[in-house]
């Protein structure tokens, strides 16, 4: 068994290379039967008391180690520990095992579940949101019990290599970014959460590694290669080697890169690029950037157990505006549905997600929860340039309801007297197809528009971008995506409206030199890529660039696309040697 | 035994940090504790935060306070003095 290893691969996103300890992440726990014992209940308690202690002094550990980073999540933390040292949930657990002899994990599963379902059941949604809480809590003790490793990644040493079947908004929300070498995925691709995190955070990162949970072994020694998509446990050594040198060298890359990171990007005929940030509230780099090009307002929403209020979203906006020092800070609407799911706006079921009540869909269907954001939002403006996005637009129609409510708030703030940016431009993301076939109506109407890639391209192909199965079929490089973005560009600039691209593409140093010559002068990624973008920009003209752009909407078929863009790199690599 | 009355005079009632505080003291006393409203014949344990805040005691409620032990009247006459300091919320 030992000393075999093993090789996978996936697709790589983020780049770099790193080694690092396997920590499995198994959210899931196996299914607790109603088992009973005819021994004496004593051992049962003890097994008991035991989770308890040991539960308790993992919630602390979270506790501190989330306040230590000034994260508000720690409250909920306090809280569970709280409800732990419950003392009616307590003698309620110690009778279901000394009466009804269930064993500890089965008579936890029994008393903390009737609990849940208390307090669920009460009229006060904020009493009601505990039982989440209480489950938790339930879990923490029945993998104590089973002899299961803490599920928390909020608790991982330094250089781990978290491997998991998925990772979603409220797992990643607790990690300690510099405890994490590496992150290895089953499932995700180049445009999932999990590979924006790691791209943002410069985390070495293999998605879409097929049966990783199951070939991978805990607590192993393992090599993440996200250059090559390659992961290896138990590496030999002439393999470490080779990977070290090969380490040193993307190093020395990123490091004459990163000259560049402060500077204007410009092309060597002097035509600047303005280099746009995205954001998500969470480590948040600014100083890069000229602009923000997409603020993401999801991630208020991400920990925390209720929607978070008015004043709540008012501060934390001021907080990116103060943070953002006279840039301009792009504030997207609510972008949850879809493959983001948030614990305090549980939301049906859909079949088709993607092409569901998702992002302003839904907040036009839940009328008070947008009108918090945009009052928030507007508030805020008051402090420092801002433009409002919203995200999800098929027609004008989405626009117009959007832009009226928004109207409605404005008089509000009038009549209370309270300032905000009256002439703020408000601007739609262009990702459905429907919309982005009337780019020139659009440009007449809206303030300015971004450009979201990831879904227009998988709308575009209808290809699932999150499911493996068909991610042959997402095809970011195909002469229809390229033609579409010629179409918005041209529509825009004839319209004297601003438009910029923030989705991946936008970072993808592939991408760029075409992206410019399509005739776009406005790129919005994360701050991770801002050194090699700008380095990209700054090594053609425009000349150039309009020239590739040219022959790759001559293409009839991605992979022609792919290869004229191979080529032309090493073109341009030869020239600088 | 020994039992007392207390009406909530602040604003969010016996929820989030005020039931904290209640069910704290509560467990400073050795005392067994209960808590009712006068009008209702269930009384729930003072020193489970749960059951409190599954009462769903707001603003206004009267609750009586049931102590039986060793330190009862301490016991009931600390935990009505904090309901009617207001939790601090005054």
């Amino acid at each position: 068994m030992d000393g075999a290893s093993i090789r996978l691969t996936g697709i790589a996103v983020s780049g770099g290379i790193a080694f690092g300890h396997t920590f499995l992440y198994h959210p899931e726990l196996p299914e607790i039967r109603c088992d009973r014992f005819e021994t004496p209940p004593e051992p049962h308690i003890a097994a008991y008391e035991h989770s308890l202690h040991a539960a308790a002094e993992q919630l602390s550990g979270i506790c501190r180690s989330l306040q230590a980073r000034g994260r508000d999540a720690a409250q909920i933390f306090a809280a569970q520990l709280e409800i732990l040292q419950d003392e009616e949930m307590d003698i309620c657990v110690r009778g279901a095992i000394a009466e009804e002899r269930l064993t500890a994990a089965a008579a936890v599963e029994q008393v903390y579940e009737q609990f849940a379902q208390l307090l669920a059941q009460t009229a006060d949604p904020l009493i009601a949101a505990r039982a989440a809480d209480i489950r938790d809590i339930k879990l923490r003790l029945q993998r104590v019990l089973l002899g299961l490793e803490s599920a928390d990644l909020s608790l991982l040493p330094p250089g781990t290599v978290l491997v998991a079947r998925d990772l979603f908004p409220s797992d990643t929300a607790l990690l300690d970014p510099s405890c994490i070498a590496a992150i290895v995925t089953e499932l995700g691709n180049q445009t999932s959460h999990t590979a924006i995190l790691a791209k943002g955070l410069g985390i070495p990162a293999v998605l879409a590694v097929r049966g990783a949970m199951e070939a991978i072994p805990p607590h192993t020694v393992c090599a993440v290669d996200a250059l090559s998509g390659e992961v290896f446990c138990r590496p030999e050594e002439a393999l470490c080697v080779h990977l070290r040198s090969k380490q040193a060298s993307f190093q020395e890359d990123a490091l004459r890169q990163q000259k560049y990171r402060y500077r204007q990007a410009v092309t060597t005929d002097g035509v600047p690029i303005e280099i746009g940030v995205n954001i998500g509230g969470q480590n948040d780099d600014l100083a890069s950037c000229d602009y923000c090009g997409l603020f993401r307002t999801e991630f208020l929403f991400l920990d925390r157990q209720i929607l978070p209020d008015e004043q709540t979203q008012f501060a934390e906006y001021c907080r990116v505006v103060e943070q953002a020092d006279g840039k301009l800070v792009t504030l997207r609407t609510l972008d949850i549905g879809g493959d983001k799911s948030v614990p305090c706006l549980p939301l049906p079921k859909e079949d088709n997600p993607f092409l569901g009540c998702r992002a302003l869909r839904l907040t036009l269907n839940r009328r008070e929860l947008f009108r918090s954001q945009l009052r928030a939002a507007l508030r805020a403006s008051a402090y420092g340039p801002m433009q409002i996005l919203y995200p999800m637009v098929g027609s004008l129609t989405d626009f117009r309801r959007a832009k009226a409510l928004t109207r409605e708030v404005m008089r509000e703030l009038d009549t209370e007297g309270v300032p905000y940016r009256r002439d703020i431009p408000l601007g739609i993301m262009i990702e459905i197809p429907s919309i982005a076939l009337l780019a020139d109506m659009a440009a007449d109407e809206v303030d300015f528009a971004s450009i979201g890639t990831n879904d227009l391209c998988q709308y575009l192909c209808a290809a699932d971008r999150l499911n493996p199965a068909v991610a042959e079929y997402y095809e970011t490089f195909s002469p229809a995506v390229l033609r579409c973005l010629r179409e918005i560009c041209r529509a825009f600039d004839r319209a004297g409206k601003p438009v910029s691209i923030c989705g991946e593409m936008a970072g993808d140093t592939r991408a760029v030199k075409l992206l410019v010559g399509l005739g776009y002068r406005r790129l919005s990624m994360s701050s991770g890529q801002h050194a090699a973008v700008k380095a990209a920009i700054c090594g053609f003209s425009l000349e150039e660039a309009r020239v590739l752009a040219e022959k790759a909407l001559a293409c009839r078929t991605q992979e022609e696309v792919l290869r004229l863009l191979d080529e032309d790199r090493s073109c341009g690599s030869a020239l600088l040697v | 035994m020994f039992s007392m009355q207390a009406q909530l005079i602040n604003a969010s009632g016996l929820h989030a940090r005020p039931a904290s505080d209640f069910v704290k003291l509560a467990k400073s006393f050795a005392s067994r504790i209960t808590v009712r409203r006068p009008e209702q014949a269930d009384a729930v344990n003072a020193k489970s935060i749960v059951m409190i805040l599954s009462q769903g005691f707001c603003k206004g409620t009267t609750i009586e306070i049931t102590a039986e032990g060793p330190d009862e009247e301490a016991a009931a006459m600390a935990l009505a003095e904090l309901i009617h300091s207001g939790f601090g919320e005054m």
